[in-house]
């Protein structure tokens, strides 16, 4: 394998980055627990601030190496794109090793945000074997869950083991569950025939890159299907070549395991549908593997009756008013009443989902003009750009693109009408519980059937360098809003 | 035989996993519902007969009674019996008299009750009368409280669980293992 010059001192240059991170962290307060899962403190405003570095020192490490990084990014992407053949993936390691480790290390570890990390947290400590339980016990405990904690689990079960203090044991999940994410990632930049833009652009989220940092399955979801669907895109792309062994385990698994902690994104199985007649030697194959899909979306389907979801399914405790069996009634009473209100909401709501989704996450957040810029940046702007693309793509015909488009809304309505169901006060007029990040997973399919047509991307190929310059400085400066919102901000007073 | 490693060790790895969760069974004692939702029964006194549906949800090798003072109605005897189509699957005789201020009687069945829906037959005789509890819950409550209602009837069994989604997820990962290709490329004639 040859190595260039130019990637063997990014490297160099990656590997000081994150060592000084390191050494930053060691400065860091570990924090310590200030509310147990009120969301209210932190809706009033009591965001967890719990110790500012005393004022009056010469250098603050942990900024100055922040600083040092945003610093180092910015060269990272203007070095990429100045080279002769632009490698969009390794630039994505890159920034998404950087912005994730600063995630990690630059906060204290003992803090949480809320209802939903405590609850992560501890299923992570339990499926890793930080809380002792007898082998029985253990095993009555896994869920469908697990996968969508692996990395997690991995993390802290080694640092476990090796007797680590844990805060140290925490910064150890969150950093695997990074690395996994940024090789996803750019695996799935690499992979891609097509918009490649579009993924890295997409890896480079703040919401994403925060969520693989903090402890939440939804990271871990997210980092499986961009490559999955990258996977899917490159098989595409050479209709008349079998699929292989390899490929299709890793395209079935990649979206089985990824989904199967969310099972409504498992959806996204019948993407494998469009694989076309001459990827299989026949057209009975074809129908084997097609039942074989329907088989494992059944079984993700059926994941959600086996106990991970009976204390929301009668109805949300956190929510005042909310009653599974009433709501249900209620909609049946007057389901027309239901399907305006439905109607309504995505009209007035739908779109400010989507943006919210890009910079906003369990009450921190850059500013609602970043989040803008960026909704729009991603679904307009880069799939205009076609940097690091080899051939232009023949498999997406307008066909394909409204099956994608179609699938990309069906996690999206289950979820805003089980939130309904689950989270709404009986007969409310709105809709509750609705997060804007849970339409990030399907972010990624819904612009690809959005996509621009072939001719324009062509015409404006003279553009990419320029082009890609400008998103990737947007989407640098916005993801850096974000992680130093939250650490310079909320931790350091800043 | 390279390219089939990854499978193979989902296989071996998924059937590892259901084997894990059909041989390590989760053993713990659990109360019964005897009472549907009602904490408090009836009073009950000698010479009186009390009949309700028991649901029992796993093996059930023993029951017992539980006694919380009892000072006034020492000559009182209770016959506890488990009926299954009107015959007596088991039964235990519990004269508090026996008792000093607190005591339970366990009884361990001749064979375990197997799950299913059952009877539970309470007869008193003798003199006096108590105040039976019967919610499941109600067991702690009285062993951690200060109750001095009397006496209450507590049918304990013994649940044996094994994990669903444990035998779920190994079931997923030996699919996985065996997930379909598209088949060997055709052959192209060496020129």
């Amino acid at each position: 394998m040859r190595v260039s010059k130019r990637g063997v001192l990014l490297a160099a240059a990656l590997v000081l980055a994150l060592c000084l991170a390191l050494c930053a962290a060691l400065l860091v307060p570990e924090g310590h627990i200030v509310f147990e899962g009120n969301v209210i403190d932190l809706l009033d405003g009591e965001f967890p601030v719990v110790e500012t570095l005393p004022g009056g020192q010469w250098i603050n490490v942990p900024v100055f190496v922040h600083a040092l990084t945003l610093l180092w990014g910015a060269a990272a992407i203007v070095w990429e794109l100045t080279a002769k053949e632009v490698k969009l993936h390794r630039l994505t390691l890159v920034l998404l090793l950087l912005a994730g480790t600063m995630s990690v290390l630059c906060r204290p570890a003992l803090e949480y945000y809320g209802w939903d990390e405590m609850t992560h947290r501890e299923l992570v400590y339990i499926f890793s074997g930080y809380d002792r339980y007898s082998l029985s016990e253990y095993v009555m405990q896994l869920s469908t869950w697990f996968f969508g904690y692996m990395p997690y689990t991995l993390g802290v079960a080694v640092s476990n083991a090796l007797h680590l203090p844990e805060a140290v044991i925490l910064r150890t999940g969150s950093m695997v569950s990074v690395i996994l994410y940024a090789v996803m990632a750019s695996l799935a930049v690499k992979h891609t025939p097509r918009c490649k833009m579009t993924f890295m652009i997409f890896a480079l989220m703040p919401t994403v890159l925060i969520q693989s940092s903090y402890f939440t399955y939804d990271g871990t979801v997210i980092a499986y299907l961009l490559l999955a669907v990258a996977l899917l895109l490159e098989e595409m792309q050479t209709p008349d070549r079998r699929l292989g062994s390899g490929r299709s385990l890793a395209l079935v698994a990649l979206m089985v395991i990824g989904t199967i902690a969310k099972p409504a994104y498992s959806v996204f199985l019948l993407l494998l549908w469009m694989l076309p007649a001459g990827k299989f030697g026949g057209r009975k194959r074809q129908t084997v593997f097609r039942l074989f899909v329907l088989l494992m979306l059944a079984m993700c389907l059926f994941s959600m009756t086996l106990g991970t979801y009976d204390n929301v399914a009668h109805g949300d405790s956190r929510m005042d008013g909310a009653n599974s069996a009433g709501q249900i009634a209620h909609i049946l009473s007057d389901p027309g009443g239901f399907l305006n209100m439905l109607l309504t909401y995505l009209k007035v709501v739908g779109l400010s989902l989507f943006t919210a989704a890009t910079a906003s996450w369990a009450y921190l957040g850059a500013s609602g003009d970043i989040a803008t810029l960026l909704m729009w940046m991603f679904f307009i702007v880069c799939p205009l750009c076609s940097i690091g693309e080899q051939r232009p793509l023949s498999g997406l015909t307008a066909r394909r693109r409204i099956w994608m488009g179609v699938l990309a809304w069906v996690p999206v309505l289950a979820l805003i009408i089980t939130q309904y169901i689950v989270s709404s006060p009986v007969g409310e007029s709105v809709i509750v519980g609705m997060q804007p990040r849970y339409t990030l997973p399907v972010m990624v399919v819904l612009s690809l059937a959005l996509a621009w047509p072939r001719d324009v991307r062509a015409k404006l190929a003279p553009l990419n360098r320029p082009l890609a310059f400008a998103l990737l400085a947007c989407s640098w400066c916005a993801l850096y809003a974000f992680v130093a919102d939250q650490v310079l901000r909320l931790y350091f007073g800043l | 035989m390279g390219k089939y490693v990854v499978r193979i060790a989902l296989c071996v790895l998924g059937v590892a996993l259901v084997l894990l969760a059909l041989l390590n069974p989760l053993s713990y004692e659990d109360n019964l519902e005897i009472n549907g939702e009602q904490e408090t029964m009836p009073v009950f006194s000698a010479g009186q007969v009390l009949e309700q549906p028991l649901h029992v949800p796993a093996s059930m090798s023993q029951f017992s009674l539980r006694v919380n003072s009892v000072k006034e109605v020492k000559a009182l005897t209770l016959d506890v019996t488990v009926l299954s189509g009107g015959k007596a699957a088991a039964e235990i005789e519990f004269p508090l008299e026996k008792v000093r201020t607190k005591g339970r009687l366990i009884c361990d069945l001749p064979s375990p009750l197997a799950a299913g829906d059952y009877t539970l037959r309470v007869e008193a005789r003798g003199e006096g009368s108590v105040t039976l509890l019967g919610g499941a819950e109600s067991a702690a409550a009285v062993d951690g409280g200060s109750w001095d209602l009397g006496c209450y009837v507590r049918m304990t069994c013994n649940v044996e669980k094994r994990s669903t989604a444990a035998v779920f997820c190994g079931a997923v990962l030996v699919l996985l293992g065996l997930t379909p290709g598209g088949g060997k490329e055709k052959k192209h004639a060496r020129v």
